[in-house]
């Protein structure tokens, strides 16, 4: 009997301390947002190519290359948001910080932090991509265009997540903070590998040809640049007071 | 220390508040080469932040910071004052999983500056030996004389020393006046924030914050 | 002077709201035509919500080069007003479109992203209750409402073509004089009202800061003295004004 009111204790203290820091609740929630966001958005837009009816667009949707373009974002995403903040928050929590800023210059720790997330996330891509596909028994029809696609996603990627991570690690409540903080700023970056990747897989592009695919690489190309280039100019002012 | 590099430290009536709470009010003082000042004061009276707002590291809520290296220069900026001084403190930490050595030849490096006598440094604060053992296995003591080692690294015309001897043995204790008297003897400005009387012996004028 | 202007305000509002409805033909192809006034309201809310936006990155980036925490008030109470006329927004595009074309949401471009916008604020607000420090606050939310501002820019381009096959937002409707008429009524309503609400919140929000400030320098704190070692080891407390003079 006591056992149960020793359990029941530990709840209704777990409830009050979330009714506290309801604020971490809420962050969680958008994350959970972000995530229904990113799939709806993922399976939902289409390539530039035309459908031919309503009927057919239905049935492309389903198709196993639209199926595994879609999910292969929502996994780097999610990889993402959960390998890239650590880099920040660490040196927020150890107190390491402090050393580093009184040693090196601001874009010096961003450009550092950036190319070593730009290369775990490179790394865990490319090994996810495959055995997605594999599981999905989907082979690409045009595979260096895949690659491309995911390289300059990532690039992208990779540099507004390290920026959101160092704005998230001055922050108490951290977790589900950095997706949903990233998320907003990344739709045109999801729309676009989305849409390269399904072209890239074959999906309404059988051929395997580049064209269908250049507009997305245009958009991800400069997505990378102009996040480079906002993080290179606004870190100072996180980083340091 | 060469005169082009030795410091002149001013502070105009500096003073820092978080909101409602005012943590220092305003404090004025004029440092020259070759001083060492004590900030003496309870706890909570300000002396850390005052050291952070020399460092940089805190943006004044009032008041002026004026560092100037070599007699006739431009005040440094925020930034060119974190590169200039020598900063240590309980609440630096470095980098557990990297060793001692390599935590010196890192924080040189991001300098841009090359360290070929990280040995003799280590030497220099009782670290030698360890130099090869990650940072998670040093003691309390340890870990503060390498502090002290990283306050020293770019050999700075400054050095501001927050507690210096906490955790110290006596060895330890000997080893921070030691390096007081030999930066002193280079010309160089100290400032020793400490609760401590003996730590506080060691400078020539105490700016005493708490009245 | 100011209470009269706030009446004034008032009234053209309410004016407007009832002159779309009463005086405003029925549109012609619209499935439901008495509903479609709704539109001349929508319109001058989405202009609206984009100069709150502005204001706010504007004075996001007045806050980094300038450190004034009332800087920092005005972004976030733009933000929040941006917020609110996203959602009135995406409301009053939300019930026309119910009417319309059958569903609350669709997928259009402008629709999402307005929503992506409101997710872009919901963030701001979240990250904001998150940092303790009002000056790290103000420094953390000020970079994210310009690096935002820097790069929503992009969803109006890209949105567009990524889901153009939703798209519901008619690109050839003809407006007669009279929807004109009320579309400028009404952002010039709007626009007042969003003035009138920023500056009371501002207002009052740095009627706070003030008040801190004050009550800052009435504490009493002893002022520090500076002391010389020697005459502190020989027992005898002097005030020593010790300034070097250069």
């Amino acid at each position: 009997m006591s056992w149960t009111a020793e359990a029941g204790a530990v709840f209704a203290k777990e409830l009050r301390t979330e009714w506290r820091t309801r604020v971490a609740l809420s962050a969680v929630g958008l994350f959970a947002l972000a995530s229904l966001t990113l799939i709806a958005l993922s399976f939902r837009g289409a390539p530039l190519t035309s459908f031919r009816s309503d009927a057919d667009r239905a049935l492309q949707l389903l198709t196993r290359e639209a199926v595994a373009g879609s999910l292969l974002w929502v996994l780097i995403f999610f990889t993402a948001a959960t390998g890239l903040g650590r880099t920040f928050v660490q040196e927020a929590e150890r107190g390491t910080a402090l050393a580093l800023r009184l040693s090196a210059r601001a874009t010096t720790v961003w450009t550092g932090k950036y190319a070593a997330n730009t290369l775990l996330l490179l790394v865990l891509t490319l090994i996810a991509a495959p055995i997605l596909l594999a599981i999905l028994e989907v082979r690409p029809a045009n595979a260096g265009l895949l690659v491309c696609v995911l390289l300059i996603g990532a690039v992208g990627l990779a540099a507004v997540m390290t920026f959101t991570a160092a704005l998230v690690a001055q922050a108490s409540a951290k977790s589900g903070l950095l997706a949903a903080l990233s998320f907003p700023l990344l739709v045109p970056l999801f729309l676009a590998g989305v849409n390269g990747t399904k072209a890239a897989l074959g999906f309404g592009n059988e051929a395997g040809r580049w064209t269908p695919a250049l507009a997305d690489l245009q958009v991800l190309g400069s997505y990378a640049v102009i996040a480079v280039t906002a993080s290179l100019l606004l870190f100072d002012f996180v980083w340091n007071d | 220390m060469d005169t082009s590099r030795q410091a002149f430290l001013t502070l105009e009536n500096l003073g820092k508040s978080y909101g409602v709470r005012r943590v220092l009010r305003g404090v004025s003082l004029a440092v020259g080469p070759g001083e060492v000042v004590s900030v003496t004061g309870r706890n909570g009276s300000g002396k850390s932040t005052l050291l952070k707002l020399i460092a940089g590291l805190l943006r004044p809520s009032q008041g002026e910071v004026s560092l100037q290296i070599g007699a006739n220069a431009k005040p440094l900026d925020a930034a060119g004052r974190r590169q200039a001084v020598g900063y240590a403190a309980p609440d630096l930490a470095l980098y557990d999983e990297l060793t001692g050595r390599e935590n010196l030849l890192f924080f040189a490096r991001v300098r841009g500056r090359r360290l070929p006598d990280a040995e003799r440094r280590l030497a220099d604060v009782g670290l030698a030996g360890r130099g090869n053992d990650l940072v998670r296995a040093y003691s309390s003591g340890m870990r503060q004389r390498l502090r002290l080692a990283f306050a020293l690294l770019a050999d700075p015309p400054v050095l501001l020393l927050d507690e210096p001897s906490l955790a110290l043995d006596e060895a330890g204790v000997a080893l921070v006046a030691q390096t007081v008297a030999r930066h002193k003897a280079a010309r160089g400005v100290t400032l020793l924030a400490t609760n401590d009387a003996g730590e506080a012996a060691l400078g020539d004028r105490a700016l005493v914050l708490d009245g | 002077m100011a209470t009269v202007a706030k009446y004034l305000l008032g009234m053209w509002i309410a004016a407007t709201v009832v002159l779309a409805y009463r005086w405003l033909p029925p549109a012609e192809g619209f499935a439901v035509p008495e509903a479609a006034p709704i539109v001349a309201l929508h319109l001058p809310l989405a202009l609206v919500a984009i100069i709150a936006a502005v204001v706010a990155a504007a004075q996001g980036v007045r806050y980094l080069t300038g450190r004034n925490l009332a800087s920092d008030a005005r972004s976030k109470n733009a933000a929040a007003l941006a917020a609110l006329f996203c959602l009135l927004t995406t409301v009053t595009g939300s019930a026309f479109a119910r009417v319309q074309w059958g569903g609350y949401w669709n997928w259009d471009p402008k629709q999402t992203c307005i929503a992506i916008l409101l997710a872009v604020y919901a963030a701001y607000f979240v990250l904001r209750a998150g940092v303790d420090d009002p000056e790290k606050r103000a420094a953390v939310s000020g970079v994210y409402i310009v690096f935002a501002g820097i790069l929503t820019p992009m969803l109006g381009y890209v949105v567009p073509k990524y889901l153009a096959k939703f798209s519901l937002h008619p690109t050839n409707t003809q407006f007669d004089s009279r929807y004109w008429t009320v579309i400028l009524f009404a952002t010039l309503g709007f626009t007042g009202l969003y003035v009138w609400m920023q500056n009371l919140a501002n207002r009052f929000d740095v009627a706070g800061l003030v008040l801190q400030q004050r009550l800052a320098e009435a504490e009493e704190a002893p002022a520090p003295r500076l002391v010389t070692m020697a005459t502190a080891a020989s027992g005898a407390d002097t005030e020593a004004t010790a300034w070097t003079t250069r």
